[in-house]
């Protein structure tokens, strides 16, 4: 507060309420004073508006010079007392506890159903199972460090419970597996926002798909069939030229190779738009709610594969066969009805993505399509002995010429969500997904391998109270093996979560 | 399924039969449908984006006139009455009773700062219904005048993500609406209304 301000403002207020000139006013000239006098207090901040009205009432209701003179000795606001925003440390635990109840018309899944196979026929196909499991549960805890110059740094540790175990029922205890699952890391980063640039290194969502903006809203543990849903291992370099009305996103990244041997890592990149003014509510699985804009995003993937030629016949087993992966993403978030101000009622809001590509199974939660290794292709030959083919299965196969070929995957995903008038607390969502592989039965038995994928499912869920939510879902699973057979799971999941 | 030879409908009969009562599809229909849906996105959005334009060029052209200080609890009550709960250190700034320890643990709020410029900045906790928390920033504009700016964050409460939406102008229509009732109708009456 400068000296000129201070001086000003009590002159004002001491010439309103000076007595003699009080007593020597008329009524009206003395009240024009006081008035006067808080409205220029009110104008340099030295009261709120609040505190205007209160001192004006009371002015008038009492008529006398005193109170005034009280006002303006008193309500001098004081500077905030804050400590420098370089001191700032934060760290903030969240995460949900899920409860999940499923049934399946099959015996073919875990609680993650994923992309796994369904049985098409055999006691599999024709019983029933009934699972309850906690492992979707998480927990993450955020770090800021205080601002160093302009840079600031985060870091974020995220755990969930679908860590590795001994196996899988019925191999192993279904008790074990369910009661005690394994603690594991979902996301472990680490980020530098810069005036120039942001950097990221660590485990976090793909680039590709530009996950997790466009993820579906559904009950069923994600990812499900035809979903983009990984997370790995990168450094990722991005820049967000922002606006009011538009942000656009740029962004490579250089991820974990998704074969360790081929030594180049999954160079992936992709712009997104989003579009500030229009926004609409989505859900990204069964607890992500947000108001998000409008959005859509273009990403791609490059990689390469390098495997041991598996046999003497096809050429020296010293050797090696090559080939690369490619795959790119176009997805959108459209609010159909937008989100008003912060409520959520009343938003209708789309999801869709679609995704082409050869030796990018891996982005997909659990898709081999049924394949086993690289080299079981039938037809190949006896294997060198001790041979096994170090490549992840369901990502590239050898012909039968000793060719390596990048397995082709093409999927896309649509959803709707509606949040109901008028807080949006209970809201519907259906999403459709369908994938195709066109080579997938040239490198394996066609009864044993699916080259087409439909999932479909509908949900409803109600935020109970600010941290409790329930979910109910009924999803339908199609898959067509290469014979010709077809083989359909229907689930129904009932979900309880904890959100904090 | 029809019912095969002996029956009265064989399947490609059926299909046929399907075939024919199917209404022959419209694609001008269809065009018009699209170009509809396009002209209501397009107008929503062009509402949207006039609004937000005319409530930031007032605001960046008409400062508050109070110094972010005075300015600054009412700063916080706007962000508060939305919704957005505050820091228990802000809490206690205005003179409410700050919620606990654990509450703090796994609140994503900041309490206020005092930036380089002189002014003040502070972070909400995330708005349960609408997924979004907010950083705002009061900057000295002058001898007594301050800009205010609330950011919008997205991304939800359980989310590890987190996404900058850019700043919610109707939030300074707030903060005017509670220090200048009058002068909030007068700006009011002169932009687009919101949806």
């Amino acid at each position: 507060m400068t000296k000129w301000i201070r001086g000003a403002v009590l002159a004002a207020a001491a010439l309103a309420a000076q007595p003699a000139l009080a007593q020597a006013a008329s009524p009206a000239t003395e009240g024009a004073n006081r008035n006067a006098a808080l409205q220029l207090m009110l104008q340099k901040g030295l009261i709120t508006q609040a505190e205007y009205d209160a001192a004006a009432a009371a002015s008038q209701a009492s008529g006398t010079v005193k109170e005034v003179r009280e006002t303006v000795v008193v309500k001098e606001t004081p500077r905030i007392d804050a400590p420098p925003v370089t001191s700032k440390w934060n760290a903030t635990m969240y995460g949900f506890v899920e409860a999940d109840f499923i049934y399946d018309s099959t015996q073919s899944f875990q609680d993650l159903a994923g992309n796994g196979i369904i049985a098409a026929d055999g006691y599999a196909a024709k019983n029933h199972r009934l699972q309850f499991s906690v492992r979707n549960t998480r927990l993450g805890f955020r770090f800021a460090a205080p601002e160093w110059g302009n840079v600031k740094s985060t870091a974020l540790l995220e755990m969930d419970f679908f860590g590795n175990q001994p196996g899988t029922p019925p191999a192993f205890s279904e008790a074990g597996f369910i009661n005690n699952p394994g603690f594991r890391i979902r996301h472990a980063w680490m980020k530098l926002e810069t005036p120039i640039v942001d950097l990221l290194f660590g485990q976090s969502w793909e680039l590709f798909g530009w996950q997790s903006y466009f993820h579906p809203n559904t009950v069923d543990l994600q990812g499900v069939p035809g979903q983009v849903y990984s997370r790995t291992i990168q450094a990722r370099v991005s820049k967000t030229l922002k606006s009011d009305p538009v942000n656009v996103e740029l962004a490579v990244a250089a991820s974990r190779p998704p074969q360790r041997d081929a030594y180049v890592p999954d160079l992936q990149g992709g712009v997104k738009v989003n579009l500030n003014n229009l926004k609409g509510v989505a859900t990204a699985g069964g607890t992500g709610t947000s108001i998000l804009a409008a959005s859509l995003g273009v990403s791609g993937t490059w990689r390469r594969f390098q495997v041991q030629s598996p046999t003497v016949a096809l050429g020296n087993p010293d050797g090696s066969a090559v080939t690369t992966g490619w795959g790119y993403s176009i997805d959108a978030l459209i609010p159909i009805i937008p989100a008003r101000g912060t409520s959520r009622g009343n938003a209708l809001t789309f999801t869709g993505s679609f995704v082409n590509g050869r030796g990018i199974a891996d982005t997909y939660t659990g898709l081999n399509g049924g394949l086993g290794g690289a080299a079981s292709t039938p037809g190949l030959g006896t294997l060198a002995p001790g041979y096994v083919a170090a490549v992840d299965p369901g990502l590239v196969m050898f012909g039968t010429d000793g060719s390596l070929n990048a397995i082709a995957w093409r999927s896309f995903i649509v959803g709707l969500q509606y949040y109901l008038p008028s807080d949006g607390r209970v809201w519907f969502s259906a999403n459709y997904s369908n994938m195709y592989s066109s080579n997938i039965g040239d490198y394996a038995n066609p009864a044993n391998v699916f080259d087409r994928s439909n999932w479909a499912d509908a949900n409803v869920f109600w935020d109970a109270t600010n941290a409790v939510r329930f979910g109910l879902e009924y999803a339908w699973f199609r898959q067509n093996r290469v014979n010709g057979n077809t083989a359909t799971d229907n689930r129904v999941q009932f979900s309880a979560y904890y959100l904090f | 399924m029809g019912e095969g030879p002996g029956g009265a409908t064989s399947p490609v009969t059926f299909r046929k039969e399907c075939t024919l009562r199917t209404p022959p599809r419209s694609r001008s229909r269809d065009a018009l449908s699209a170009s509809v849906l396009l002209l209501v996105g397009c107008a929503t959005l062009s509402t949207a984006d006039a609004r937000s334009r005319d409530l930031r060029e007032w605001f960046e052209g008409n400062p508050f006139p109070a110094s972010c200080d005075a300015l600054w609890p009412d700063v916080l009550r706007t962000a508060s009455a939305r919704g957005f709960p505050l820091s228990a250190a802000d809490e206690k700034l205005l003179g409410e009773t700050p919620g606990g320890a654990l509450g703090e643990l796994v609140s994503a709020s900041n309490r206020t700062y005092r930036t380089s410029d002189g002014g003040l900045t502070s972070g909400t906790d995330w708005n349960r219904s609408s997924g979004t928390r907010l950083r705002m920033t009061a900057s000295p504009a002058g001898e007594n005048a301050c800009r205010v700016r609330y950011d919008v964050i997205a991304g939800g409460v359980t989310n590890s993500e987190e996404f900058a939406m850019g700043p919610d102008w109707d939030l300074d229509l707030d903060l005017l609406r509670r220090r200048d009732p009058g002068a909030a109708a007068t700006l009011e009456g002169r932009i687009p209304s919101s949806r």
